[in-house]
């Protein structure tokens, strides 16, 4: 009899939660709506073509106010009571605890002018990220990332997709899943704080083939399960699992502590500084696309005594950033990686807050940034009036930014996939223009 | 020394707002005029608002209540004013804000004036705190540089640079004989300074930081200080608790539970403390005692506050600036919609 306790056999719970977890990939993945039947008309052996694109996006969660970054308007009422600092574009200020990201500046492509409608966390984070809003189509939309992991997966066998380093600790609409495309393209989520994947054993030549055993296994009661049933419903399920077995085999690929200390030092002594260091090292060994998420919950979210608060998150986020940038350029990374820095909105230009002074949700005129992948740079875009309380010109939705991005990636942005027998286009109803003034 | 009494509010509420919009003037900071009846108040403003206490009531829109209406006075160009004092003979006011500046405005015909008498760019980062010591001779700053400032008062020539915190210092106080200045900082640390030498005395662990600082800012260590009229108490406010310590000892003699901010009478033993809801005590210092230890020499929690409970007072969550007038009678709380009241201890 085999000792229950063998690592050669795993409980029964395992399968348990295998089982479990197929019914949860299959919700996150779209199976309740139909299935996968006919999903994808697209090759897949096509899309896997040689691709070295890279996009690392590091999600402000909360909504960063545009007064404490990049629109600052100090001696205006509005102000609040930070002041600003000179950026490597004449006569363009930000926020003075943004020393790193003022530098460069002449990088990165500001925009000022965002303008979009949900002034709601979960809705307005599931719009900034998956270019549809939450009721317009019936299935779930998935995350960009997911979209370009399915147009664009990595091309090195074993490597993840997408990788999601931190999580949001908010609602489950924040950070959106694959959605109708499936399991295999949600994210690899890694616990943040520069870790890898939980529980992810130190690869080795033991943990592999403890691995391979406990897959025959596994695959042996795979096999009774799908008997009777549509083995297409299972396939994305057993993707996940030749994942773990990928990931086993892919070395220290999510080892920081590789890493120099000169490296560990200018990211700076954070969460978000190890997670941004490892998204160096992951698009430098290939894989595609990561998310990098600013501390767990809102972070952002600066309602209540804000000013505070708010320089601390600032900077934090400036040096790791900085040193992102930095190090995506010294490694020749920055010319293929589009790395993208926003929120799901922005603030008030009011410092009423809900716990004076503060800043409560704000649509009508924000501010991000992005950069890198061959984009022009030093570009600022769009501009708000004295006081911040309204759109001066060139107003960017939502879904213009989108197009941006997928065009920069060389994905046709209106692009459709079918499911159900229905087109679904890559954003919300084909809305939208790329930014120009950036190609 | 036990000073029976109770705090009655005035009929008067100050209040100020210039029209803009952006939300009421949420005090932060106040300050009696040691010579005349004015009060002023930081407001989460570039400027600093100042009353007359014996001003016309006025109306004011969308408040019920009529108002002494205020004026904003001793303008930073940017930024905001994050500390301030007032003369002791109530000869001039000095402003530091997050503009990095320090300027000495000097007081005239009843009122600040104008232009700043003197102006230096004190600190790398904001200035959090201003106070002059008790003859007037001398100004200390504390900058979120993390350093603590001393300065000529009659000329802002910078005398000493202090450093010890980790975190910036978010308040100061001299002690009313003169003897020492004691900082409390973001690193929940308070550092008492000998102003002879400009040397450190001791630093007091008050606790109350974490890891990630003020990105809570109930977090974030000391929040307001408080030296009593003999020079022998000082009081820490922090996010959640309001300690007294013994400050020739550096011993802790008694804690409650009441959080952000804290005066002393300057004139009897009288304590206020806390944001929202103010409480105070008419103390009994010959009461205030360390906790017990046990057995294995472990101190216990601390002791209240010994003596006599005062009335508390709902002022309003967020609510900040506290401090008794010069004579010790009058207590002004400022408030975050823009307004301070006055209460009379009777």
């Amino acid at each position: 009899m085999m000792d229950r306790h063998s690592p050669t056999c795993c409980p029964r719970s395992e399968h348990g939660l295998s089982r479990r977890a197929l019914l949860h990939g299959a919700l996150a993945g779209g199976i309740a709506f139909g299935g996968f039947g006919r999903l994808f008309a697209d090759d897949h052996a096509a899309a896997a073509k040689k691709n070295d694109q890279r996009v690392i996006l590091v999600f402000m969660s909360g909504g960063p106010s545009q007064f404490e970054t990049w629109d600052p308007k100090p001696g205006q009422p509005t102000g609040g009571p930070h002041i600003s600092i000179p950026t490597s574009i004449p006569g363009v200020h930000f926020d003075e605890y943004m020393p790193n990201l003022s530098r460069l500046a002449n990088r990165m492509v500001t925009v000022r002018s965002m303008t979009s409608r949900n002034g709601d966390h979960d809705q307005g984070g599931y719009i900034a990220q998956t270019a549809y809003n939450p009721s317009a189509v019936v299935v779930p939309a998935p995350h960009w990332l997911s979209v370009c992991a399915h147009e664009k997966p990595a091309t090195e066998p074993g490597l993840p997709s997408y990788v999601m380093l931190g999580r949001d600790n908010f609602g489950s609409m924040h950070v959106p899943g694959a959605g109708y495309l499936g399991a295999k393209y949600q994210a690899l989520h890694c616990a943040g704080g520069g870790a890898g994947p939980q529980d992810l054993p130190k690869p080795s030549e033991e943990a592999i083939a403890a691995f391979a055993r406990r897959e025959k296994l596994r695959g042996s009661f795979s096999e009774a399960f799908v008997a009777g049933r549509d083995k297409r419903l299972v396939e994305s399920h057993e993707g996940s699992f030749a994942q773990v077995g990928n990931l086993l085999r892919s070395g220290d690929l999510f080892d920081i502590q590789q890493e120099s200390q000169r490296d560990f030092d200018r990211y700076g002594n954070s969460q978000l500084g190890r997670d941004c260091l490892l998204a160096r090292r992951l698009v430098e060994r290939g894989v595609p696309f990561v998310r990098v998420q600013h501390q767990s919950g809102l972070a952002w979210d600066k309602h209540r005594r804000a000013f505070q608060s708010q320089r601390w998150i600032t900077s934090e986020f400036d040096t790791a950033v900085g040193a992102l940038i930095d190090d995506l350029v010294d490694r020749g990374l920055w010319s293929h990686t589009l790395l993208v820095l926003m929120g799901e909105f922005g603030r008030t230009p009011e410092i009423s807050g809900q716990g004076q002074p503060g800043r409560n949700h704000w649509t009508k005129c924000w501010s991000l940034s992005f950069g890198g992948c061959g984009l022009k740079e030093g570009l600022v875009i769009g501009s708000t009036n004295e006081n911040g309380t309204d759109l001066k010109d060139r107003p960017v939705t939502i879904h213009d930014l989108f197009c941006t991005f997928y065009k920069t990636l060389d994905i046709n942005p209106h692009k459709e996939l079918q499911f159900e027998n229905r087109p679904i286009p890559f954003v919300e109803d084909k809305l939208g223009t790329p930014l120009a003034e950036v190609f | 020394m036990i000073m029976p009494g109770n705090l009655t509010k005035t009929e008067k509420t100050y209040f100020v707002d210039d029209g803009a919009k952006r939300g009421p003037l949420t005090m932060f900071r106040v300050r009696f005029h040691p010579t005349e009846d004015k009060l002023l108040a930081l407001c989460v403003d570039r400027r600093v608002a100042c009353w007359d206490l014996n001003g016309e009531l006025q109306t004011v829109k969308n408040r019920k209540e009529k108002c002494v209406v205020g004026e904003l006075l001793c303008p930073h160009e940017i930024g905001w004013i994050r500390g301030f004092d007032i003369h002791p003979r109530g000869e001039s006011v000095a402003t530091g804000g997050s503009d990095r500046t320090l300027r000495l405005w000097r007081w005239t015909d009843g009122r600040p004036g104008d232009k700043p008498l003197q102006q230096v760019a004190a600190h790398d980062g904001w200035v959090e705190a201003v106070v002059f010591s008790p003859d007037g001779n001398t100004l200390a700053t504390a900058g979120a540089d993390r350093s603590v400032k001393i300065w000529s008062s009659s000329d802002l020539k910078q005398k000493h640079s202090l450093t010890g915190h980790a975190r910036y210092a978010a308040d100061l106080v001299f002690t009313p004989d003169g003897r020492f200045l004691i900082s409390g900082g973001e690193d929940g640390k308070l550092i008492v300074w000998d102003t002879q030498s400009w040397q450190t005395v001791r630093t007091i662990d008050f606790g109350g930081a974490n890891d990630q600082y003020g990105q809570i800012p109930r977090h974030s260590g000391v929040h307001r200080l408080a030296a009593s009229h003999d020079s022998r108490w000082l009081a820490a406010a922090g996010g959640e608790k309001l300690d007294v310590f013994d400050l020739a000892s550096g011993e802790l003699v008694a804690s409650e539970r009441v959080s952000m901010d804290v005066a002393f009478q300057p004139t009897g033993n009288v304590l206020v403390g806390g944001e929202s809801e103010v409480k105070s005590w008419s103390y009994q210092a010959e009461k205030f005692a360390p906790p017990e230890k046990d057995k294995n020499g472990k101190p216990q929690k601390a002791k209240s506050i010994p003596g006599e409970s005062l009335a508390a007072i709902k002022r309003g969550d967020w609510s900040l600036g506290m401090q008794f007038s010069s004579d010790g009678k009058r207590l002004a709380l400022g408030k975050a919609d823009g307004t301070v009241d006055l209460y009379e201890l009777t």
